[in-house]
């Protein structure tokens, strides 16, 4: 094992470690935390420090430790937590994820905050506590530490009696006798030991008068380190007579050390949880394993396509084939997604902290946390979430008097969400604040001459002047969002990652952000169902039911007007076949997919066959061919044919009015 | 010649992982457990000679552990070695009540966590 690797294994295991930290400290700012919340953290940081030391990491260990003691006292209610010391310890737990990351660059560096944060924590120490000798830190192992004595070697003679607990303790004389060296010589005093009959067989009877050549009375010392407090142990000084043996005086010859063990099972190597891997690499494999697919696709359609017997052992492996295969794929498409979970729970922080700053009560909900998406997108929202957040409280969210004005709550909500929207990853931050105030931002938009000032824009055109280069909405810099980063970086950054953002708001009732990603690597739980002659996914988190509806349930209103009967209320029928233009007939006899528009309306989704459900890997049309109507992506299944996911979204849009105003329509009754 | 065999229960991975690689290159067999509870369990499953235990660990710590493993008699000849960062008196009485073999600090030298296992272990001491 290098000491890269394990290097490598220590700051992977940090990573999860300041997760854990962060997620305990967040609940704490909910207030929803228990005792076991502050073990949690302080487990994180307590193995953070006990690995880092390993490493000689002392900044680090120093400041874990430093950090620890405060949750200690928190852990033993000595220390209560309010709002001061939740804002202490979360700027140390930032403090702590610093050092960690400096440790892989630069070991002895500190952060900015490092001092500050350290006289904070030492605060809650009593000063009786300190200073702690750091020196406790790297305390050497007991048998590694040199002998401290100034004695000279030399004859030690000591008398042992070890008491019951030494035995119990896994302790056997012989073995501190032998670790003393090959110059020992050990009597054992017999005459304590009872009759059988006051036999006591918890009780350590026997003493020995050791005589050990060439050691110092701390080297011996060091050896009875672990025996201490088990027995006597005195110390005869040279003066003291030698043992005199007694008649029934057992001599016993230290003996070599056992060598005839029995074989243990192999052991199994220690299992790490993390692996970091170039991103390239899985890009590639998750491209080699659709390959895969496909081939293995071909060779199933040469061997059973044409309809003649199959050999069974053939058959089989080719059944094996196909498991495997799939069985790859699976793991593989998993390797790279990963829940918006961590990412929103860093949120939570920046919300809490940006309500202290403005001295706004903000509540923060998030909605979606499971949502999967790449691991990097992960990485690149974080910036402008934090940003986006920023402003939601700082510009979006009014002042509690202003909010006592109206009827509003005096705590204000911003919500962070995430979903899937077919073939997408859709993540709102969205406030109740007082909504986008458009006449302000046309007017600064005029000031900073980025329209003109008799132009006639509409709303959306107005509220899309936030993402303008250069436009900033605070009449003055607040210490908070306004850092000179616009919202046009967000947009910036969003766009980098292939994604867009768009705002909807709404006067007095709030503003909600909505930014779309590509999803082109992320999972999608599907449905794969048949249109006319194609295959086509329906993606799962839109699907409320399937339904085989018998033909008196499918009424037809009028020619392009059919609903479906389902438990007493009329669902419009959308027929995808001659909506995507497949064919002309209509298919009155479903199957049906019933699905939730995001306007809550339902509609039914005519197809010809259901067939099942499966996660697929998504791939994007757009780059690769261009945008269809209708449709979001696409996707290989397992037996390498191409299916077209559909949006239904879109394909609701694309229906028309008809569908779009009959919804939930309950008729007749 | 036949190797010993040590459970190393510790919840950091990067703990578990420098126990084994010092005792491996020793010639020890070392399994691993990631908390009390499993290292318990392990125990329970095949002979150890040796176990090396955190302190501070979820579900059971590794006092709980000294004390699961020494309430059975035909335990009480295993030696138990505690691997921790406390190296406080009272931390080390308390775990020697508890039926602890002996103690180590964390940070640990290899040579010294491999001599002391050793020791324990009535293996020969290089």
């Amino acid at each position: 094992m290098s000491m890269d690797a394990l290097k490598a294994t220590f700051f992977a295991e940090c990573e999860e470690l300041v997760e854990a930290m962060t997620e305990g400290l967040q609940q704490i700012g909910d207030d929803d935390w228990g005792s076991e919340t502050v073990n949690a953290i302080f487990r994180a940081v307590h193995s953070i420090k006990g690995s880092a030391g390993a490493f000689g990491f002392e900044t680090l260990v120093a400041f874990a430790h430093r950090y620890e003691t405060v949750l200690d006292k928190i852990r033993s209610n000595t220390l209560g937590i309010d709002a001061d010391v939740l804002r202490v310890i979360t700027r140390a737990s930032d403090v702590l994820a610093e050092l960690v990351e400096l440790a892989q660059v630069e070991p002895d560096a500190k952060p900015a905050a490092y001092d500050p944060v350290m006289t904070d924590l030492n605060g809650y120490i009593e000063t009786a506590a300190e200073p702690e000798p750091e020196e406790d830190l790297f305390a050497p192992v007991a048998f590694a530490a040199l002998p401290l004595g100034l004695d000279e070697p030399e004859d030690v003679r000591i008398e042992f009696a070890p008491d019951a607990s030494f035995y119990r303790n896994g302790h056997e004389p012989e073995r501190i006798f032998t670790a003393l060296g090959p110059d020992v010589s050990a009597v054992c005093d017999a005459d304590t030991v009872p009759l059988l009959s006051d036999f006591n067989v918890d009780t350590g009877y026997l003493v020995w008068s050791l005589e050990i050549k060439g050691k110092t009375e701390s080297e011996v010392a060091e050896a009875f380190e672990y025996a201490k407090g088990l027995g006597r142990i005195d110390y005869l000084s040279d003066d003291a007579p030698a043992p005199v043996g007694p008649v029934s005086e057992i001599a016993v010859e230290v003996p070599a050390p056992p060598s005839t063990q029995a074989k243990p099972a192999k052991a199994r190597p220690a299992s790490a949880q993390t692996l970091r891997i170039d991103p390239e690499r899985v890009d590639r494999l998750i491209n080699t394993v659709g390959e895969l697919i496909i081939n293995q696709a071909v060779i199933a359609q040469k061997i059973e396509g044409d309809g003649t017997p199959v050999d069974p052992e053939v058959a089989s492996a080719l059944d094996d084939y196909r498991y495997l295969a799939r069985e790859i794929q699976e793991a593989v498409m998993s390797i790279r997604a990963q829940p918006v979970k961590s990412l929103f729970q860093r949120m939570a922080r920046v919300v809490r902290e940006a309500g202290e700053a403005t001295g706004k009560a903000v509540s923060f909900e998030t909605r979606g946390e499971a949502t999967e998406i790449d691991k990097t997108l992960i990485e690149r929202l974080a910036d402008p979430l934090t940003h986006m957040l920023r402003n939601a409280v700082d510009h979006g969210l009014e002042s509690p008097e202003d909010r006592a004005a109206t009827d509003k709550h005096a705590t204000g909500t911003v919500t962070l969400s995430a979903a899937h929207r077919s073939g997408h990853v859709m993540i709102e931050v969205s406030d109740d604040g007082a909504g986008l105030d458009r006449a302000r931002i046309l007017k600064k938009a005029i000031a900073n001459g980025l329209v003109a000032e008799d132009t006639n824009l509409s709303d959306t055109e107005i509220d899309n002047l936030l993402f303008a280069p250069g436009f900033s909405t605070a009449d003055q810099v607040t210490n908070l969002s306004g850092r000179g980063v616009g919202m046009d970086v967000v947009k910036t950054s969003i766009t980098s990652i292939g994604g867009r953002v768009t705002i909807t708001s709404e006067q007095g009732r709030g503003s909600t952000f909505t930014i779309l990603l590509p999803l082109t690597l992320a999972v999608l739980d599907g449905i794969v169902v048949s249109v006319a002659d194609e295959t086509m996914v329906v993606p799962i988190a839109t699907i409320i039911e399937t339904i085989r509806a018998s033909s008196d349930d499918v009424i037809e209103l009028s020619p392009d007007n059919w609903v479906l009967k389902v438990r007493g209320a009329y669902v419009p029928i959308i027929d995808l076949a001659p909506l995507l233009g497949f064919r002309t007939e209509r298919n009155a006899a479903g199957p049906f997919i019933l699905v939730e528009a995001e306007t809550g309306a339902v509609y039914a989704f005519a197809v010809d066959e259901i067939w099942d459900q499966r996660q697929i890997v998504i791939k994007s049309l757009e780059g690769n061919y261009g945008a269809i109507p209708g449709i979001s992506a696409a996707t290989i299944l397992g037996d390498g044919q191409i299916a077209l996911i559909v949006d239904p979204e879109a394909l609701i849009a694309l229906a028309g009015p008809t569908a779009m105003t009959s919804h939930k329509q309950k008729v007749g009754a | 010649m036949t190797a010993l065999s040590v459970l190393a229960i510790d919840d950091s991975r990067t703990m578990r992982m420098m126990v084994t690689a010092a005792l491996e290159n020793a010639g020890f067999d070392v399994v691993t457990a990631d908390d009390g509870v499993q290292g318990v369990e392990a125990f329970g499953q095949r002979r150890f000679d040796a176990v090396i235990t955190d302190i501070n660990m979820p579900n059971l710590d590794g006092f709980g552990v000294i004390e699961a493993i020494r309430s059975a008699p035909k335990n009480r000849r295993v030696p138990v070695l505690v691997l921790t960062t406390e190296s406080s008196d009272e931390f080390r009485n308390r775990a020697r009540s508890l039926g602890a073999t002996g103690w180590l600090v964390k940070p640990f030298e290899e040579a010294g966590l491999v001599n002391t296992v050793r020791i324990v272990t009535g293996q020969d001491v290089a």
